[in-house]
């Protein structure tokens, strides 16, 4: 079996998070900032350091890193926190359901005003876009990095600008562009969400919520943190206030893990491997007819490559590839907006290679892609 | 001050709002020569149960260190004997 997978969760994953789950189920088995004994304080020290290791690896404050349950979690925690009070909320047409279906729903219950940003190609018209729908009272812009359907990489940079220049909040969705580049908070990003078990490596269950402390989050989750205990109401102090209930503490560490993984391989040695398998694979399949590739050469992207093969719908090509051993994932990758704004027909199937991925695999995923069309119902 | 050949340390008790202001402030001192540790209060406070950062040397030295870093606390006072730090 040979993953390709990798932008839903990376596969497999790197042998030191593996060994850090292992020791955090033998050794961290208390509650973190719960209890004064021996095993509550060396828990609560694992998951300080690995919030003070996923900190510093964005640019954060440690108390402003809380770890949630997955990027979706991190996403409703941020839209619904920053525009409890209304306004208007700005959000791009690459975004995937996390951030599209929490927007909606608040626009639907008439608390916020909706607006999307289309995406071209384009950078510059891409931000003009953004410039357009700002007014008076929009509170955020939600925007994803890199898209999770073609990898297309929007201009964060500019676009926290913009946001800054306005007083509005800039929601970054990281979850395809963390572990691979070099995402600061400094670059204009005020509230950054990521998925734990995708570039930056953890098991799943985790996720990433880290605030520069700009815009107030208003707690969508209410419960024990551990802290002011015999008040009613939640503490108002990150990251306890976001942070109810028992974490996933095992999951935290094995992010520590991930990010410690990234850091000693180097992400920049990690990013050019996957980038070299994507020209590889879009290399292997140039010439060959009725292959349609996602990708406009005005646009730049993260190591993933969306495509079609000519006679198939996506499900099938998938289904047909698995038979032979490649995980693809197919369909819409739960972003209605992004399919609706690439204009595909029945979704795409999405290639999408970690570092564990090679040459020799990425060639045998080629041959077979091409054996395909020669099959009946090509 | 030394009695008898008994060296007695100053302790400072700074509760924190949080475990990880709690973390935090001891990584702090620690990385700037205060021996310190970590211990749930012995009692209550008026908002419940909690932890705080017991550390050796005066509360002035440690809070012109936590001053500089934003970290919430309020000093409680000198630690007792049973204090190991």
């Amino acid at each position: 079996m040979i993953n390709f997978d990798n932008a839903a969760t990376t596969f497999p994953k790197p042998i030191a998070v593996r060994r850090a789950a292992a020791e955090a189920i033998k050794s961290f088995g208390g509650n973190a900032g719960r209890g004064g004994h021996e095993l509550a304080m060396r828990t609560s020290e694992a998951l300080y350091s690995a919030r003070e290791t996923a900190a510093e690896f964005f640019g954060a404050a440690p108390e402003n890193t809380v770890f949630t349950l997955n990027c979706t979690h991190a996403l409703n925690m941020a839209i619904q926190g920053v525009m409890s009070q209304g306004g208007h909320l700005i959000i791009s047409s690459m975004e995937h359901n996390s951030a599209a279906r929490p927007a909606a729903a608040l626009a639907m219950k008439k608390q916020v005003s909706l607006s999307v940003a289309e995406v071209f190609p384009d950078s510059e018209r891409t931000i003009d876009s953004f410039r357009r729908l700002i007014r008076s009272d929009t509170k955020a812009v939600v925007c994803t990095l890199a898209s999770n359907v073609t990898g297309q990489l929007l201009p964060y940079r500019e676009i926290g600008q913009l946001c800054r220049g306005n007083g509005i909040c800039f929601i970054a969705d990281g979850a395809q562009a963390c572990g691979i580049y070099d995402i600061k908070l400094s670059q204009g990003i005020n509230i950054l969400c990521t998925a734990g078990h995708k570039g930056l490596y953890g098991i799943t269950g985790t996720g990433l919520l880290l605030t520069d402390g700009e815009f107030p989050i208003t707690p969508i989750i209410q419960g024990g943190t551990g802290s002011s205990s015999l008040s009613l109401f939640q503490p108002d102090l990150l990251p306890d206030s976001l942070e109810s209930g028992t974490p996933n503490i095992i999951g935290a560490v094995t992010v520590g893990a991930g990010i410690g993984f990234i850091s000693s391989y180097g992400m920049g040695r990690l990013r050019s491997h996957e980038e070299r398998l994507c020209r590889l694979f879009i290399e292997g399949l140039e010439g060959t007819g009725g292959i349609t590739i996602y990708r406009d050469p005005a646009a730049e992207y993260a190591p993933i490559v969306s495509f079609n093969i000519e006679g198939f719908n996506s499900e099938q090509a998938a289904e047909l590839l698995a038979e032979r051993g490649f995980c693809l994932r197919a369909g819409y990758h739960c972003a209605a907006l992004a399919h609706a704004t690439l204009g595909t027909k029945g979704g795409t199937v999405r290639f999408a290679p970690s570092v564990f991925n090679t040459e020799e695999e990425v060639r045998k995923l080629v041959y077979n892609v091409k054996t395909l069309k020669n099959l009946p119902n090509s | 001050m030394q009695t008898q050949g008994v060296i007695l340390l100053k302790t400072c008790i700074l509760d924190m709002p949080s475990y990880t202001y709690a973390v935090k402030a001891q990584r702090l001192l620690r990385a700037r020569g205060f021996p310190c540790r970590i211990r749930r209060r012995e009692k209550a406070s008026a908002e419940g149960c909690g932890f705080s950062v017991h550390v050796s040397g005066s509360c002035r030295s440690a809070e012109a260190v936590l001053s500089g870093y934003a970290v919430p606390y309020t000093v409680r006072g000198g630690g007792g004997e049973d204090d190991k730090l």
